[in-house]
């Protein structure tokens, strides 16, 4: 039982722990995945075209994303956790999007973890 | 130790499962062989000594959604095991979690210590907490009967069904009231 040594790799280790760690591609991913949502979106097919894709996005918020702008489409987006449609509820992504609570953000993270 | 738990809580608790704990001179003697800077002085955690019973310092719906950031964490990784116990390594890996999604979450409450949540997962294994979910809301949340603050959903406030504590629930409020009423009764006739 004395014999205790902290290895390099426990230390490395440690410090992964410690640190919050985004995966820049995952944020890459979600991102395109709005503006793909946005750009079916302005076509000439609009939602028609966007249902045959993406089945799960609702009208309501393929209106809310066609019409918003690039840094609210931005805030849906997070390196830590894959936020897009199938993982979070409509009616929270549409509180992100309208910023109408000041919880949305940590309702959405209890969400990913219950869904 | 990296991380952020106190020396004596690492002395006094299994670190592996079926172990003995290691003691304090042990951990002192380790601690002496540490020359880095350590983790949790790097990135300014908090890590002073705390109460066994944490549920007992939430005194706000922003400490109430932290500390429910943490037990969601600690039930998406382990379900129903963390009514059964969890080994310190299991706390290790939900508190990665946490620190991660905590980010996301943009909560103001101060980020939770180590030694919390191991006590915060002791208190599961006591039946002193539960993690409830909130059919409204679609999320899990953290319940204790210690808590200061009402205890039901930290969004839309609702009492989930077999809460720990029930002094705000209306429901049972009046089911106390009425049974009071009767029994009064029953005492005049």
């Amino acid at each position: 039982m004395d014999n205790i040594h902290i290895e390099e790799g426990q230390i490395s280790e440690a410090q992964r722990i410690a640190q919050a760690s985004g995966l820049d591609s995952l944020f890459e991913s979600q991102l395109s995945y709005w503006l793909t949502v946005q750009s079916i979106m302005q076509s000439p097919g609009g939602y028609d075209d966007l249902k045959k894709r993406m089945p799960h996005i609702s009208f309501d918020l393929a209106e809310k994303i066609k019409f918003s702008n690039y840094h609210v489409i931005v805030k849906l987006c997070t390196s830590m956790i894959s936020t897009i449609r199938p993982a979070l509820p409509e009616q929270t992504i549409i509180g992100l999007i309208e910023n109408s609570n000041t919880h949305n953000k940590s309702i959405s993270t209890l969400q990913l973890l219950a869904s | 130790m990296h991380i952020g738990f106190t020396k004596p809580l690492l002395s006094e608790v299994p670190l592996r499962l079926n172990s003995q704990s290691f003691g304090k001179r042990s951990i002192a003697r380790a601690a002496e062989t540490v020359s880095q800077e350590l983790a949790h002085n790097s990135f300014d955690w908090p890590t002073k000594p705390v109460s066994r019973i944490p549920s007992r310092g939430i005194t706000s719906n922003d400490q109430l959604i932290e500390v429910s950031i943490l037990a969601a964490s600690m039930y998406y990784l382990y379900e129903e095991k963390i009514y059964q116990g969890l080994t310190m390594n299991e706390v290790i890996q939900a508190f990665d979690l946490y620190t991660n999604i905590r980010e996301l979450a943009e909560n103001e409450s101060i980020q939770i210590s180590p030694d919390n949540a191991y006590w915060i997962s002791r208190e599961f294994y006591n039946h002193y907490s539960t993690v409830p979910y909130c059919e409204k809301c679609g999320v899990h949340y953290y319940s204790s009967i210690e808590q200061k603050i009402k205890n039901g959903c930290p969004f839309c406030k609702r009492s989930g069904i077999g809460e720990n504590n029930g002094m705000y629930d209306e429901t049972a409020l009046n089911k106390i009231s009425l049974a009071k009423k009767n029994k009064y009764k029953l005492n005049i006739r």
